[in-house]
């Protein structure tokens, strides 16, 4: 536990000193924000259809901006035989991933709070939508795209094509998750009819069951040399 | 090495031999479809590759599983082979059922179950192909494996997460379920399936000793 505590110590005191990713991520998530405010407004719609539309702007420009700012988690690993010398001190790979996934969790949920502070904005939606519902959802889908990025992440940093081959080997695995997530913000913010028998929460839940377990137990094989 | 030649060799035969019978089966000896018209025939060979495609993930996922089980090579030409074969028979199944969608719902795509998830199906395989066309040499066959279990396993979650959705509707004749199939197109459909794996089968066998020469050649450099 304590191994864990330090590796993860570690992403975060590294992402502290570096701001690399927070900073891309978070930038390239207020300017999508923008972007896609000035698409919506050019298509003249009512307030109420401009709402509607956010379950699935905000995923879609978290998984952007997320991808982008996760794409190169792994090059000072990577970078001088790292991750070996980790792995040759005692580490286990199963505790190398569990920290990576607590660290990238906090990187994104960062990025996430801003896409979702700037569009909250931008599209004027009510302040009574926020709940500790919206966020325990939120929390769960960020979880399973952590648990599936830090294992392809790994993979496609090593390959010829590097950081470039990662959107598209981990995007089209993410569409169940992409699914739950819009599915349980229009249930929460547009329909209003939210609640925890949703079958896209027990499904979620399933989803970050069967990633963190695949990626568990494939990691070793991702960083074996 | 022997084996995969003669194995080759066998599907090969049946598979030459299948092809005329089920062309004679869906295009002769099937009556025309009374609301669809002559374009139904696609229905034959396109259910036939969708069925050949799962196959091939079957495969996919096993040789993956085996090959980091057991560093085996036959189980990683197998994984290369059904991966690449799954990409080809996923693009059969997405053009053939765009071609019948216009003709029968005057759209090339919809967002409808079975079209959706043959299209995050051909994006999978394409992302795996990739991989194993820019992973770098001595990672490859060990990466590609657990890209491969981890897309095999999406595939139901991904096909359970499409149903879930309430948006979609089924556009999709369901008269395999419903049993709503003349006699001779059921003859048709069990041809064209046959004839589809036997297909996959032989190409799946090629590529698999391809890769297995390809193999021994970098072993000999």
């Amino acid at each position: 536990m304590r191994t864990l505590l330090y590796l993860c110590l570690k992403d975060i005191r590294l992402e502290a000193r570096k701001k690399e990713s927070c900073v891309v991520g978070v930038s390239l998530g207020l300017l999508l924000s923008a972007i896609a405010y000035f698409g919506v407004q050019s298509a003249f719609l009512k307030p109420e259809f401009e709402q509607a539309l956010f379950p699935g702007l905000i995923w879609i420009l978290f998984v952007f901006s997320g991808t982008v700012a996760l794409s190169r988690s792994f090059d000072h690993e990577l970078e001088h035989n790292a991750l070996e010398a980790i792995l040759l001190a005692g580490v286990s790979s199963e505790q190398i991933y569990v920290a990576k996934v607590c660290s990238s969790l906090l990187v994104l949920s960062i990025i996430f709070m801003a896409v979702f502070t700037s569009l909250f904005l931008l599209l004027n939606l009510p302040v009574d939508i926020l709940g500790p519902a919206l966020g325990i959802c939120s929390l769960l889908v960020l979880l399973g795209y952590c648990s599936l990025s830090v294992l392809l992440v790994v993979l496609t940093t090593q390959s010829n094509a590097g950081v470039l081959l990662f959107p598209v080997v981990f995007l089209p695995l993410l569409f169940p998750l992409f699914f739950a997530g819009v599915e349980l913000y229009a249930a929460l913010i547009i329909d209003r009819a939210f609640s925890w028998q949703n079958p896209w929460v027990s499904f979620l839940l399933l989803l970050d069951t069967v990633y963190f377990l695949l990626g568990l137990n494939l990691f070793r094989f991702a960083v074996r040399r | 090495m022997n084996l995969l030649r003669r194995l080759y060799v066998v599907f090969l035969l049946l598979a030459l031999l299948s092809i005329p019978l089920a062309l004679y089966a869906s295009f002769i000896y099937a009556p025309n479809e009374q609301f669809m018209g002559a374009v139904q025939r696609i229905f034959y060979f396109h259910v036939g590759a969708a069925v050949a495609s799962y196959v091939c993930f079957a495969i996919l996922f096993i040789g993956s599983i085996v090959y980091l089980a057991t560093n085996s090579v036959l189980a990683d030409v197998f994984a290369e082979a059904a991966g690449e074969v799954a990409f080809l028979l996923c693009t059969v199944v997405l053009v053939s059922g765009m071609i019948w969608g216009k003709a029968v719902w005057g759209v090339w795509f919809n967002t409808e179950p079975r079209l959706l998830s043959f299209l995050l199906l051909w994006f999978l395989t394409l992302g795996y192909v990739l991989l194993r066309s820019f992973a770098s040499g001595i990672h490859v066959s060990r990466h590609s494996a657990v890209l491969g279990i981890v897309a095999c396993v999406s595939v139901p979650l991904m096909i359970f997460s499409i149903k879930l959705l309430p948006a979609v509707k089924q556009l999709h004749p369901e008269v395999i379920e419903k049993g709503g199939l003349a006699s001779e197109m059921k003859v048709a459909l069990v041809s064209a399936i046959i004839a589809m794996l036997l297909v996959q089968g032989t190409l799946v066998l090629l590529r698999a000793r391809i890769g297995l020469l390809q193999r021994e050649m970098e072993n000999t450099n």
